[in-house]
């Protein structure tokens, strides 16, 4: 991959060296070599260690893909590669160590010597192996993040910082791979019931809190029921002494008259007055009179009034009831338009009301049939009134008799023996209003 | 005008619904919230002009705010008395199908998020802010003040003489004095910017209004005082200006403020001297309420007109001619357009319509009424 492009971290910066092809600037390494070998400020390595060296990083690095072979050094399986060792034999064991890494991704044929001969060489190796003995039992998923922190003990400890950091990763898996199939499987079966118990004890613990809340809240709670089931004197005396506070700043306030006039009318100030004299007070979750001990809402007027009067009302206009009884008040009552009904739960004491809100039956003396054969209305209106009316008051109309004779040829009877007045009254004195009435009555006449 | 009562409970927060255009929902406490039941009713404004009761909920405690969702039709969420968020929908009757209860106090504010609709977010007395999302049980975030303010203001109420203080506001738990509730770290409202999906005004009862973040690892951005001291009881974006805000408070005025000018937390502020409490300038000051302002919303259809409702039993709508880049120019244009009277207590909700004409605006109080009026027919 060339690192030329892309993000530029500290891995690609150093995989540079190696991928930059530098091959020109070999002729006059060559050409000044002769003359520079002496040289004091000539500090870059002439070329004998400089091969080795390239060369060493060159395998290092294992040809390619450099910044990825580090990042996908944390997945579960990683080898390494058996390295070629041109190293002295009289270096430190680290740098023989170090000689053999790589970080290519070809498999290593024979792992079990080398971690022996890693664990024999190097103290640090084996304190991994507790640290990461310790963090097996930790759920493996939080593995990979665990890794990095060992980075800067061992960086420092060993003064190679970058190296180790790429390393740490693949011996780590390595060793991780090592670690189970060494201890078989006694170890991942110990660990699973280690787990196991460490759960339960977590639930056990759980519940001993839960049981612990649960008292608690039992305990509160009956500390506020006894708290809220009286309402203590002290509290109704501070409630009367904020409701006399409000009173006097309402009502002291400046402001202008429509406002005083309508703190006036105010119910709320009315019952701030009264909770300050204390004749109303506080009782669990109601205010009730002093007196009686009532709810103040209890005379609260009854929302469903309009909603039965309506039903009452419905009920008697739907079909044609037969039963409609003619002395008793017909419509219920009255509602106001613009007001609708707060949707309590219904009580279903009555349906009608009837007693509210009559005016007296003015034909309540005629008992039914009395009337029954008169067609004649003066003969009507004579029985009403017991007999007080009188011919002389009467006006008869007779072109509405005229009607009737046209459609109902049975009548009989009274109605022909009925006096008959030759000409009507006058209704109206002048004669020009006369007139314009007559006009009026006979404008559909066919004539 | 229409109308409706909320026979037998008292209104403290209503919003038109996001997706019908004739659904308004009024969150409602009895006994005015001091203690007792609540209700939630959803309301259709019908063709001919009444209002009807499509269906309510009871609540064991008092409600004081609803929050209709952004993502969901029929579900809203409301914010109760006993420190719970219920979340409600219209085809179940009878019981929440969410109930969140983490508040360790009274919850005051639930406010939907606009941009992101995935999400809400509920302020308490217990002085924190939680965000919430409807699909999970806990609260994805909690806000609370870096600093404990109640603990450097702690000295002041035991040198005052029993009887002396003076009361500041006029609903019974809004007041300092000596053994009376503390409503110092009461955040009264939390609002989410409808131009960041990530950003959360605040104001509360000690008189600080706070913009968080909900995505930096210290989610507080800025911290200021913005009423001198007294109560700040509601705040509000403005829907066109993203920097615009305003806030209402127990000192009777609406502040207009600019967050732009106003200097973040992380920035040390060298050239003001510690002894400037007052904080910083509000761009525009609206007077003309006679007692605290409650809420205040500003319009969805101008961005220079707002709404606000009162302790005066009053609403008003006012204009705000206030430039920024302009700040003494005064076109004698502004302030007060209108007043409205015909609650007959504290008004404590208001709510701009989406739909149809602009200027249509419901609002409820304590008198038990919700109005659906005109604000350019006042």
């Amino acid at each position: 991959m060339d690192v030329s492009c892309g993000p530029s971290n500290a891995l690609t910066n150093l995989s540079k060296h190696t991928q930059r092809d530098n091959s020109l600037q070999n002729e006059f390494a060559l050409r000044n070599n002769q003359q520079s070998r002496n040289h004091p400020g000539n500090f870059k390595t002439n070329n004998g260690v400089d091969h080795r060296l390239n060369q060493e990083f060159q395998q290092f690095n294992g040809g390619n893909d450099f910044a990825n072979s580090f990042m996908t050094q944390f997945q579960p399986v990683q080898h390494r590669q058996q390295p070629v060792n041109p190293m002295q034999v009289n270096n430190p064991a680290w740098v023989s160590d170090f000689s053999n890494l790589s970080i290519s991704q070809q498999p290593q044929p024979v792992q079990q010597s080398q971690a022996n001969n890693l664990q024999g060489r190097s103290d640090w190796h084996q304190q991994f192996m507790q640290q990461s003995n310790n963090q097996m039992q930790i759920p493996s998923s939080q593995q990979q993040q665990q890794q990095p922190q060992f980075v800067p003990n061992y960086a420092q400890g060993m003064g190679m910082g970058m190296g180790m950091a790429m390393t740490n990763g693949p011996i780590f898996s390595q060793h991780q791979q090592l670690q189970q199939p060494l201890q078989g499987q006694a170890t991942e079966h110990q660990e699973v019931h280690k787990m196991e118990q460490e759960h339960k004890h977590f639930e056990n613990q759980f519940d001993m809190i839960e049981k612990e809340l649960q008292d608690q809240e039992l305990q509160q709670d009956e500390q506020v029921a006894d708290q809220t089931g009286l309402v203590d004197d002290s509290d109704k005396e501070r409630f009367a002494e904020t409701a006399r506070k409000v009173e006097t700043s309402m009502q002291n306030a400046k402001s202008s008259q429509e406002t005083k006039s309508k703190f006036q009318n105010s119910d709320f100030l009315k019952l701030m007055s009264s909770i300050s004299t204390r004749q109303v007070e506080l009782s669990g979750d109601k205010l009730v009179k002093t007196t009686n001990g009532e709810d103040i809402r209890q005379y609260l007027s009854d929302p469903l009034q309009d909603v039965r009067g309506e039903d009452g009302r419905r009920e008697q206009t739907h079909g044609f009831n037969e039963e409609i009884n003619y002395h008793a008040i017909q419509h219920g009552v009255p509602a106001f338009p613009q007001q609708s009904v707060a949707g309590e739960s219904i009580q279903h004491q009555q349906n009608m009301r009837p007693d509210v809100n009559h005016l007296p039956d003015p034909l309540a003396h005629i008992k039914d049939g009395d009337l029954g054969d008169i067609m004649d209305p003066f003969t009507a209106a004579r029985v009403i009134t017991g007999g007080q009316v009188n011919l002389g008051d009467w006006t008869e109309d007779l072109e509405d008799g005229d009607d009737d004779m046209m459609f109902g040829n049975s009548f009989t009877g009274s109605r022909h023996n009925a006096p008959r007045q030759q000409k009507p009254h006058s209704i109206m004195t002048d004669k020009h209003q006369q007139e314009v009435y007559d006009d009026y009555r006979h404008d559909d006449d066919f004539h | 005008m229409l109308s409706f009562r909320t026979r037998g409970y008292n209104g403290y927060g209503v919003q038109y619904s996001p997706y019908f255009d004739n659904k308004l929902a009024v969150a409602s406490a009895a006994n005015y919230g001091l203690v007792g039941n609540g209700r939630l009713f959803v309301l259709n404004i019908e063709n001919n002009g009444t209002i009807r009761d499509q269906i309510s909920w009871e609540t064991q405690d008092g409600l004081f705010d609803v929050s209709w969702s952004e993502v969901h039709e029929n579900q809203l969420t409301v914010a109760s008395g006993d420190g719970s968020i219920k979340l409600f929908d219209l085809t179940v009757g009878q019981f929440p199908v969410m109930n969140w209860k983490e508040h360790g106090r009274e919850v005051f504010s639930v406010n939907w998020n606009l941009v992101d609709k995935s999400n809400f977010v509920s302020s308490s007395w217990d002085g924190t802010i939680k965000v919430w999302s409807p699909q999970r049980n806990q609260s994805l975030l909690t806000l609370e003040n870096p600093s404990s303010i109640a603990s450097t203001t702690q000295v002041q109420p035991q040198l005052q003489p029993p009887g002396t203080t003076v009361p500041l506001s006029h609903q019974q738990s809004h007041q300092q004095t000596q053994n009376s509730i503390n409503t110092i770290n009461c955040i009264y409202n939390a609002t989410f910017s409808p131009h960041s999906p990530s950003t959360i005004i605040s104001c509360s009862g000690s008189s600080h209004l706070q913009i968080w973040d909900i995505r930096a690892p210290n989610p507080l951005q800025m911290d200021y005082i913005a009423h001198g001291g007294l109560e700040a009881l509601s705040c509000d974006w403005n829907k066109y200006k993203s920097t615009i805000v305003a806030s209402a408070g127990t000192d009777k005025s609406i502040r207009i403020w600019d967050l732009r000018l106003i200097s973040k937390v992380d920035q040390h502020n060298i050239t003001q001297p510690s002894y400037h409490v007052r904080g910083p300038t509000p761009l525009n000051e609206l007077l003309g309420h006679e007692f605290a302002v409650r809420k205040i919303q500003w319009s969805p259809h101008d961005g220079q007109e707002l709404i606000s409702t009162s302790y005066d039993m009053s609403v008003r709508i006012w204009r705000d001619e206030s430039h920024e880049k302009a700040r003494f120019l005064n076109l004698q244009n502004g302030g007060c357009r209108g007043v409205f009277n015909s609650h007959k207590e504290f008004v404590i909700g208001c709510d701009y319509s989406l739909w149809g004409e602009p200027g249509w605006v419901a609002t409820t109080g304590w008198d038990e009424m919700v109005y659906v009026w005109d604000t350019k027919r006042l």
